[in-house]
């Protein structure tokens, strides 16, 4: 083989090489390209079925994974040879099947044509544009569509039984008497006219009752975290006031009776000091019930009317001020005894909250875990009124059985609602953190265990459910102002 | 050694040019004859030096019967012409034997027919019977006749040249496909063009073929013939041409080639790899490329391919199946990367 010949020998090489590495880009892309119809079937048909997953890192090599397993296949099965390489030389180049005889080891019988080793093929980046282009839109949109949530049916008998399951939480609720017995008795109608109204609407049946278990959590931690403050402050006074030792009945008495001895009062003021020191009995301690009945018998009869009255307002108005004042007087906010059962039932909240019966709506959603009081309830969508005395209860915006396509996102009592559709999530116990060290969990959806446990979690939610939720939760945030307050 | 006995069976370009160049003069010496028809000049050539037999079809006063006695003049090679009758009879092809009494002795003398020549032209075949077309097919076919069980050699080379009157068909005998499949290329001769008349007009005024002397020797023409034979033609090749012959029995959805009813047959195979050789050699190469392979194309293909009614309902002729299967017959069987620009650079 003469030097032309060798000339010719590496342009095949050349040639060759890229032709081999078109091949590798073509089925690069012809894989890609059918990966992507693949994974966007498969992620809508996931989604439609119920499945509810955010992206994940480890999807991406998977995919480029097989991507490359396929192709490499494809290139190694359909890979040019050298003979390939000079046929196609030949015919591009119009060398008369010089290059081919070169390549078949008789280059000294033909003449070549000249700067063959020049020509070798480009690439271009069109096919790539043409056939990815669809496939990745076709999957970025598959990911962006909102799951389906799977189909949901109740049975009337199965509202009933969440009503009667509801009936038992308000009951118990009741009991721990931190919440206010009207708005008890008014969640008890709303859960029974809910009930026997469950035979036209079980769906919305059903989510009226998520409605009113939500709000009896809601309310229930509202309350304990507000008890728990109380106690906190009461206990915080009364180090203060007293060096750590407390006031003993002695001092409470000398100090009421200086206030009785600079003012000279009327009947009529004293009465009223009366009737709002007996209103405030049932906040107070034995000991400083008595010591207040005593003020009231004969201690406080020289107030004058405008100090009797000061103090009777300040008693009716100021709950809370007016606890903080007893409590630097008595050292004691609660009774004993409610005091234990309000301990009692703070320290039921998290197990509680873990003992929820999937077999409950939770179970029948799918991803609701069935909680009585705290994380993961779901408050549903559909609202109700209440009409006037027995005007039949009233719906609004009810769920279409038909439309029920988007899956919600868990939220909960304790949620914050954040930019992006997403919740953070703290349990009851996350309350005993101070707000500058509570950390809402970056989208992973977490449980850290910890000094002080936390339980944090994220989820998706649909743009509807995110008005439904954003709804919520200002008026969770405004009730719990007002009993701050 | 293999390797070293196929290198020395193959041409060198040094033997190819030193013919090829003068196969040029002769290719000059009939463009001078033939005016206007360069292709038509070329294909002639190169179906002969394939030794293959050549089917012209065109109206009458086109120049066929003149190409051929000047191809014979410029070769130096023995031309003999048949008109062809339905009275024509196959002694009268091949000849026969007559009763001569010499010395008071009688015997029978075989006096060769027109067939034994070097060129035959064979006007109007399609209007002998078909007994008589036989006689003469079967000497293109065998190269040799027998005649009252005496076989007699045909010269070489031996080449028939054959006219087709494509009008005026009532009473003729047209070919059937096994017969046509014989001749190497059918050569469509088409009308001329009025500058190119003018020009026959002015230089021919009586049509008296002009004088041509022998610029290619009986003897280099064989050899000329010997060393088409040994024109390489590569594997890459031979399976370009493979796939188009495959092709003509039925192609893609919506192609012409859906409309052929009887594809080519492996003899056309042989018969367009030996022109692409041809070409080649006349091109003054001593390798076939895929090019040389499409110029024979058509005229290989095109007696060889039957259409169905649908073909002619829609006016597809045979020529636009062959065009079809050329441009979607890939030369290397396979499509290139569609990341990489076919276009060359440099």
């Amino acid at each position: 083989m003469g030097p032309a010949a060798h000339s010719v020998v590496d342009s095949v090489s050349r040639v060759r090489l890229h032709l081999n590495a078109g091949l590798a880009v073509d089925a690069v892309i012809r894989s890609a390209s059918w990966w992507g119809y693949g994974l966007a079937v498969v992620v809508i048909v996931l989604k439609a079925g119920g499945w509810h997953h955010r992206f994940s890192p480890a999807y991406l090599l998977a995919t480029v994974a097989g991507v490359g397993v396929v192709a490499f296949a494809d290139v190694w099965r359909n890979r040019y040879g050298r003979d390939d390489a000079a046929a196609w030389l030949d015919a591009r180049a119009r060398c008369g099947g010089a290059v081919m005889a070169c390549e078949a080891g008789m280059g000294a019988r033909v003449r070549l044509p000249q700067n063959l080793s020049t020509h070798l093929p480009r690439f271009t980046a069109g096919p790539a544009g043409r056939a990815l282009g669809l496939p990745l839109l076709l999957l970025i949109g598959a990911y962006l569509v909102p799951g389906a949530a799977a189909g949901i049916s109740f049975s009337p008998k199965v509202v009933r039984d969440r009503a009667t399951e509801i009936r038992e939480h308000l009951e118990e609720a009741r009991a721990m008497e931190v919440l206010d017995q009207q708005r008890l008795d008014s969640l008890d109608e709303d859960a029974s006219e809910i009930a026997r109204q469950a035979e036209e609407r079980p769906e919305t049946a059903m989510e009226g009752l998520d409605s009113i278990q939500a709000s009896l959590d809601r309310q229930v931690l509202d309350a304990a975290r507000t008890r728990l403050e109380r106690m906190a402050e009461a206990a915080k006074w009364e180090e203060k006031a007293t060096d750590g030792r407390g006031m003993t009945p002695e001092e409470v008495r000398s100090a009421l009776r200086s206030a009785a001895a600079a003012a000279t009062g009327s009947q009529a003021g004293n009465e009223a000091l009366k009737k709002a020191l007996k209103e405030a009995m049932g906040q107070l301690g034995a000991g400083s019930r008595q010591e207040l009945a005593n003020m009231s018998a004969s201690q406080l009869k020289g107030l004058d009317p405008a100090t009797a009255g000061a103090i009777a307002r300040a008693l009716r108005n100021g709950r809370a001020s007016q606890l903080r004042r007893m409590g630097r007087c008595s050292g004691k906010v609660c009774s004993p005894g409610a005091q234990t059962r309000l301990s009692e039932a703070l320290s039921k909240l998290p197990r509680l909250s873990q003992s929820g019966r999937p077999g409950a709506m939770g179970g029948r959603l799918g991803t609701a875990t069935g909680s009585r009081f705290g994380v993961g309830r779901k408050p549903g969508r559909g609202g109700i009124s209440r009409g006037r005395g027995d005007a039949p209860m009233a719906y609004g915006n009810e769920t279409d059985r038909a439309g029920m396509r988007f899956r919600d996102g868990e939220i909960t009592s304790r949620a914050e609602v954040m930019p992006g559709s997403t919740i953070a999530v703290r349990s009851v116990a996350a309350d005993e953190l101070p707000p500058e060290e509570f950390r809402p969990p970056a989208r992973t959806g977490a449980a850290v265990d910890g000094p002080v446990r936390v339980e944090a979690g994220t989820g998706s939610l649909a743009p509807r459910r995110e008005e439904a939720a954003s709804r919520y939760f200002e008026s969770v945030s405004g009730q719990a102002r007002g009993t701050a307050d | 050694v293999n390797d070293a006995h196929a290198a020395e069976a193959h041409a060198t370009e040094e033997e190819v040019q030193a013919l090829s160049s003068r196969l040029h003069q002769v290719e000059t010496g009939l463009n001078g004859v033939i005016l206007g028809k360069p292709e038509l000049v070329r294909l002639f050539i190169t179906g002969i030096l394939a030794r293959g037999h050549i089917l012209l079809e065109g109206l009458p006063g086109l120049g066929k019967t003149q190409m051929v006695r000047a191809f014979s003049a410029l070769c130096d090679l023995a031309a003999a012409r048949i008109q062809f009758t339905p009275d024509l009879m196959p002694l009268d092809i091949t000849g026969s034997y007559l009763l001569r009494e010499r010395d008071g002795e009688r015997d029978f003398e075989f006096r060769p027919g027109p067939v034994f020549a070097n060129l035959v032209l064979a006007d109007e075949i399609n209007r002998a019977s078909p007994k008589t077309q036989s006689a003469l097919l079967e000497a293109m076919q065998e190269r040799r006749v027998t005649v009252l069980g005496q076989t007699h050699a045909l010269p070489e080379p031996f080449v028939v040249m054959a006219t087709q009157n494509p009008i005026d068909l009532e009473g003729t005998y047209p070919l059937p496909e096994a017969q046509l499949d014989r001749f190497l290329f059918k050569l469509t001769v088409l009308d001329v063009e009025a500058d190119v008349l003018t020009e026959v007009i002015t230089a021919r005024g009586s049509g008296e073929l002009p004088e041509l002397e022998p610029v290619l020797t009986h003897a280099d023409l064989l050899e000329a013939m010997r060393l088409v034979g040994r024109v390489l033609l590569a594997k890459q090749v031979a399976g370009y041409i493979a796939r188009l012959v495959r092709a003509t029995h039925g192609g893609e959805e919506g192609g012409h080639a859906r409309m052929v009813r009887y594809g080519a047959s492996p003899r056309a195979g042989l018969s367009m790899a030996m022109a692409a050789r041809a070409r080649a050699f006349l091109e003054g190469r001593a390798t076939v490329g895929f090019e040389d392979v499409k110029a024979v194309a058509a005229p290989v293909l095109r007696h060889r391919i039957i259409l169905d009614y649908a073909a002619r309902l829609e006016g597809v002729t045979t020529d636009d199946v062959i065009e079809g299967i050329l441009s979607s017959t890939s030369e290397l069987g396979r499509t290139e990367p569609e990341s990489v620009v076919a276009r060359l650079e440099g």
